[in-house]
């Protein structure tokens, strides 16, 4: 009898270990395809199915497009280089690297935002009074078979969402990242809950290629004192 | 302080648009794909947009309504980069086949790159943006 | 059954690890690494003349310049930026150094790649890094670095397009430290290579890199940035 435990204490700790370690590799650089329309601004984002948002999300948001279409607002995030918040570079024709480490796993834009971390040790998130606003939240993952599912909250705000999704403090994103087609895609797809925001959770996704195996990071700098920032073939430049 | 908030309103409008790049291409004829055939005038490779300034003469085969200088828009250079597009692709004097997507207004001489026809046939593509049922196939 | 599934599962898994890193004995540098008051050693450059004979203020300028337009830092600035994450790829082809700034990760690829044409690779701040390892360290050379960002150099002078750094990355005192070496060489900055160590300490387990953000915009950190741009030129 405690032989069979001992032996089953050790399969247990076997298959433990395994959990962590004999999982897909999902790292390397992965990027949007679009052949539904202009790749960077619009195309496939487009045909994500439409948020079902409360009556004074779209009020607000009429309000502040009016304003826009009226002169009122004159200032662009683009000009200025601001961050853009998560899901902001996962939606961006640029590529982003995925490296996964033992404990955890890091996605690394190459457009001006923070590196993203999902931890799998284990941990929880912060109590809600430590927890720090931030673009990308915090995120913590864990295994279910091949799928990688990450768990975030703690979102600054401020960002939207494809599909007519906003991004607020109180915003609860759950994605599953899975690879599809031998390896080479990989399928996020994204649940956002936010009780302020969304009537029902808004899900969608997104179908990232695996990018060439010789390409490495670039870097998209943004030069806010540049006049040429604000500026391109389109009028009216950007103040 | 005004001027703050209205910088904040100005992207919380912008981030909330399906519209993810430096400014919004709805002004460009996306799903029309002209093909402008000249000389480089300019080559810059620069963000936030590299621009190819291409002069179209006229001549046979031409289309009149492409004839004059344009200015092709490109992306930043890392999504050109990984792309295969370089600052040596072109210079100033090259000849140059580029299809793009023309400026809705018809007044402004300015496109949206495409894709650039190479002379050993291989395309260079903008950013991610592929021909229908290209990705599919892949 | 299920034994016996998990006893296959291990089999794969040690097939898995059989081409980790770690099974190859290389050791984790993964963790949150911060710098604490005596974790650097680093002594004056030796300079050549001309860069010796450099206004001082003009890197003060330069560097001050991009603190206030948030423009990338760049190397080696962002490893003064503590703490540090470094999280090492298990599949062994690439280590990634994070920090809590906005600016570009850094990326150690150890695939045995080589650098990339020099005749068409944009120069950038952070350079581009490959890596290989000599024994228990992990030995990162960049090259192809810009002038973006804040291009001092602990010790004096300053990075451009010839400067050549190769950093020797190597756990010690059981783990707790590691000790990052840096080596410049740049016949136009530096008489002789320049060498400096940096000692980082494990950070308390839990640890986890902030996101400071920066904002351009801000009129408040353009008058506190500006008028000292303009004191120091005087």
């Amino acid at each position: 009898m405690r032989l069979k435990n001992v032996v089953l204490l050790g399969v247990v700790v076997a298959a433990s270990a395994l959990a962590q370690t004999n999982v897909p590799d999902l790292s390397g650089f992965w990027e949007r395809k679009d052949e539904f329309g202009g790749g960077s601004f619009g195309g496939t984002l487009e045909r994500i199915p439409r948020a079902q948002v409360k009556q004074e999300v779209i009020e607000e948001a009429k309000r502040q497009a009016a304003a826009q279409a009226a002169g009122q607002v004159v200032s662009f995030g683009s000009k200025w280089c601001l961050t853009g918040s998560y899901p902001f570079f996962m939606q961006h024709s640029a590529a982003w690297d995925l490296v996964q480490g033992k404990d955890e796993i890091v996605l690394a834009p190459e457009v001006h935002t923070f590196a993203r971390h999902i931890y799998l040790d284990g941990r929880k998130h912060p109590d809600p009074d430590k927890l720090i606003p931030s673009p990308n939240g915090h995120a913590i993952g864990h295994w279910e078979g091949e799928t990688l599912v990450a768990d975030t909250i703690g979102f600054q705000g401020g960002g939207g969402t494809p599909g007519g999704g906003r991004v607020t403090k109180n915003a609860h994103l759950t994605e599953r990242f899975k690879l599809v087609d031998g390896g080479k895609t990989l399928a996020v797809t994204y649940t956002w809950d936010d009780p302020t925001v969304y009537l029902k959770p808004h899900t969608y996704e997104m179908t990232y290629h695996r990018s060439d195996p010789a390409t490495y990071a670039f870097e998209e700098y943004c030069h806010a004192d540049d006049e040429a920032q604000g500026g391109s073939v389109v009028q009216p430049a950007q103040r | 302080m005004k001027s703050r908030m209205i910088t904040l309103a100005g992207f919380l409008v912008a981030a909330a648009l399906p519209v993810l790049a430096h400014h919004s291409f709805a002004m460009f004829e996306l799903t029309r794909d002209v093909t402008y055939e000249g000389t480089v005038m300019e080559y810059r490779w620069e963000n936030p947009h590299t621009h190819i300034i291409v002069k179209v003469d006229p001549g046979p085969g031409v289309d009149p309504a492409t004839v004059g200088t344009w200015d092709v828009e490109g992306g930043a250079t890392n999504i050109m980069g990984r792309q295969g597009w370089t600052r040596a692709t072109f210079k100033a004097g090259d000849r140059i086949k580029v299809i793009a997507h023309p400026m809705k207004d018809g007044a402004t001489k300015g496109a949206s790159l495409f894709y650039a026809l190479m002379p050993d046939g291989k395309r260079l593509y903008h950013d991610i943006a592929r021909p229908k049922g290209e990705v599919a196939a892949q | 059954m299920n034994i016996l599934k998990s006893i296959t599962g291990l089999a794969v898994g040690i097939t898995f690890l059989s081409v980790s890193a770690f099974a190859q004995n290389r050791p984790d540098l993964s963790g949150v690494w911060e710098l604490r008051f005596d974790s650097k050693n680093v002594p004056a450059a030796a300079l050549t003349t001309a860069a010796a004979n450099e206004n001082k203020n003009v890197q003060f300028e330069h560097d001050l310049h991009a603190v206030r337009w948030c423009h990338f830092f760049g190397v080696p600035y962002v490893m003064d930026v503590t703490p540090i994450g470094v999280t090492q790829n298990v599949n062994g082809k690439e280590v990634l150094v994070t920090t809590s700034v906005r600016n570009p990760s850094r990326h150690f690829y150890t695939d045995g790649r080589p650098h990339p044409s020099k005749e068409t690779f944009d120069p950038v701040s952070g350079g581009n890094s490959t890596g290989h390892w000599e024994g228990d360290t992990l030995v990162v050379e960049t090259v192809g670095f810009s002038d973006e960002g804040i291009t001092a150099i602990p010790g004096g002078g300053h990075r451009g397009p010839n400067s050549r750094l190769v950093e020797r990355f190597r756990l010690i005192n059981n783990g707790n430290q590691l000790s990052v070496i840096s080596t410049w060489e740049d016949s136009t900055i530096f008489a002789k290579p320049h060498t400096y160590e940096y000692r980082y300490y494990r950070a308390p387990k839990g640890t986890e890199l902030r996101e400071y953000d920066c904002n351009a915009a801000d009129e408040a950190r353009a008058k506190y940035l500006t008028p000292a741009t303009k004191a120091a030129s005087k």
